[in-house]
């Protein structure tokens, strides 16, 4: 199977996307109807990455905060790191990361790391450093004792992201496991989780 | 939708809106940048939108400016900070940048939520698909648009359908997380069946054939939407003009 930016928006493919952004638009509800303390709003990215690949998942990433973004104009800046989480999950499933647990543990530590860095970049760039969520008080709290508002923000990411990442990643990878063989061979980057691994050979 | 200024070709809209960001951006200051919200204001008014559009402005943007106010003039140092109670303290180049940001994002929030308020997503995919924008981009935008509140009220449904066979939704922090999996679950896997169903149903509608096809519904440029073209486009070169020369 071709893949690559040419071959990667196949029909399947293509449907898909819809698919990714309302999970990652019921995966917000849900977390604030189940009142969580985090927010698990790119579900829907990162699944769609596992198995669509890094350029299906960047426009599920960018679709996702469009939708968001006709409500709150906020979510248009943070379009990025829902774009860089699709792009660096996508390419990861792609050198078959996700195959086992210690990958999977590796990528969320990743995936982490890149959208906190492009986080604060964009709060920093566009808002001066806060936007109105409740992590700020986490940065007004590094500010005050006495850090550099880059640090701050970063250290703030870094710490409200990993565990949303950690639910992301694995919620994701269960309902992987779920899926039929018959789907994922369909798919560009569906063939490391097939599991009847006999009938392919 | 149904005033004279929804009933616009969304371009001639998308235009102004553009020229109105690009100036918030570049324009020195921040009275200008103000003004937008009372002037989009205005305009929705004359569009019908007023309460809607209050609303939602309000609700959003109000928390982010204030936030973003306090915490540049109070808490994050700069070399002019003058300490006030504790790490509170009062920073004039503070006070200045807050102005800039929160005056910014002030009017292209104004700009941005008018423009998705008066303008409808079929209306938005029709010009873009009369632009030649590629076909898969303005499917999987409208598509995306239309799925989303559909998938909203499933998940309500499978929500009370879950809570009905015993899944706890409340108590511990543990217990929530628990019903997490077997809330997304079933939406996750009903919506791929679709996507399979959607495929084949796509596929025996000739969607990938690669001829124009002749849409049911019509929306087309009228003079008005031309005139205003032209104003926004002489008023950008003047703009350009007037901050190269200024």
């Amino acid at each position: 199977m071709k893949r690559g930016i040419r071959y990667d928006f196949s029909l399947l493919a293509l449907l898909l996307i819809p698919v990714g952004v309302s999970m990652s638009v019921v995966g917000y509800q849900l977390s604030t109807i189940l009142k969580f303390p985090i927010f698990i709003d790119q579900i829907g990215t990162v699944f769609v990455s596992m198995i669509g690949g890094p350029w299906v998942g960047l426009v599920t990433g960018l679709m996702g905060n469009v939708v968001n973004g006709m409500l709150n104009p906020v979510s248009f800046a943070y379009a990025f790191v829902s774009m860089i989480i699709g792009l660096v999950s996508g390419f990861l499933s792609r050198w078959k990361w996700y195959t086992n647990i210690f990958g999977t543990i590796a990528a969320c530590f990743v995936l982490n790391e890149c959208s906190a860095t492009v986080a604060a970049v964009v709060t920093i760039f566009v808002f001066g450093g806060v936007t109105g969520a409740g992590s700020d008080l986490v940065t007004a709290a590094f500010l005050a004792a006495g850090g550099a508002l880059v640090q701050s923000v970063l250290s703030t990411n870094l710490i409200t992201g990993m565990a949303a990442m950690i639910i992301d990643v694995g919620v994701s990878w269960i309902i992987l496991r779920r899926l039929p063989d018959r789907f994922l061979v369909k798919l560009n980057y569906g063939m490391p989780y097939v599991r009847n691994r006999k009938a392919l050979a | 939708m149904n005033s004279a200024i929804g009933k616009l070709y969304p371009s001639t809209k998308f235009c102004f809106i553009l020229l109105v960001i690009i100036a918030s951006i570049f324009t020195p200051g921040h009275w200008f940048q103000y003004a937008m919200f009372p002037l989009f204001a205005v305009l929705s008014l004359f569009s019908g939108t007023f309460v809607k559009y209050l609303k939602a402005y309000l609700s959003s943007i109000l928390l982010i400016v204030v936030l973003i106010f306090a915490v540049q003039v109070f808490i994050v140092r700069y070399d002019d900070t003058t300490p006030i109670w504790a790490f509170i303290g009062f920073s004039q180049t503070g006070l200045t940048a807050s102005l800039g940001i929160t005056s910014r994002i002030a009017a292209i929030c104004a700009a941005i939520m008018w423009f998705f308020q008066v303008t409808s997503t079929k209306d938005m995919v029709y010009a873009m698909e009369r632009a030649n924008f590629p076909k898969k981009m303005t499917f999987v935008i409208i598509s995306t648009i239309q799925m989303v509140p559909q998938m909203s009220a499933l998940s309500a449904t499978i929500l009370d359908a879950q809570r009905s066979r015993g899944i706890e939704t409340e108590g511990s922090l543990m217990t929530r997380m628990k019903a997490f999996v077997p809330m997304l679950g079933p939406l996750v896997l009903s919506l791929i069946q679709q996507t399979e169903e959607r495929a084949l149903a796509l596929q025996s509608r000739a969607f990938l054939f690669k001829a124009r096809k002749t849409s049911l519904y019509q929306i087309d440029k009228r003079p008005v939407d031309t005139v205003i073209q032209i104003v926004c486009l002489a008023a950008f070169v003047a703009y350009v003009v007037w901050m190269v020369i200024a």
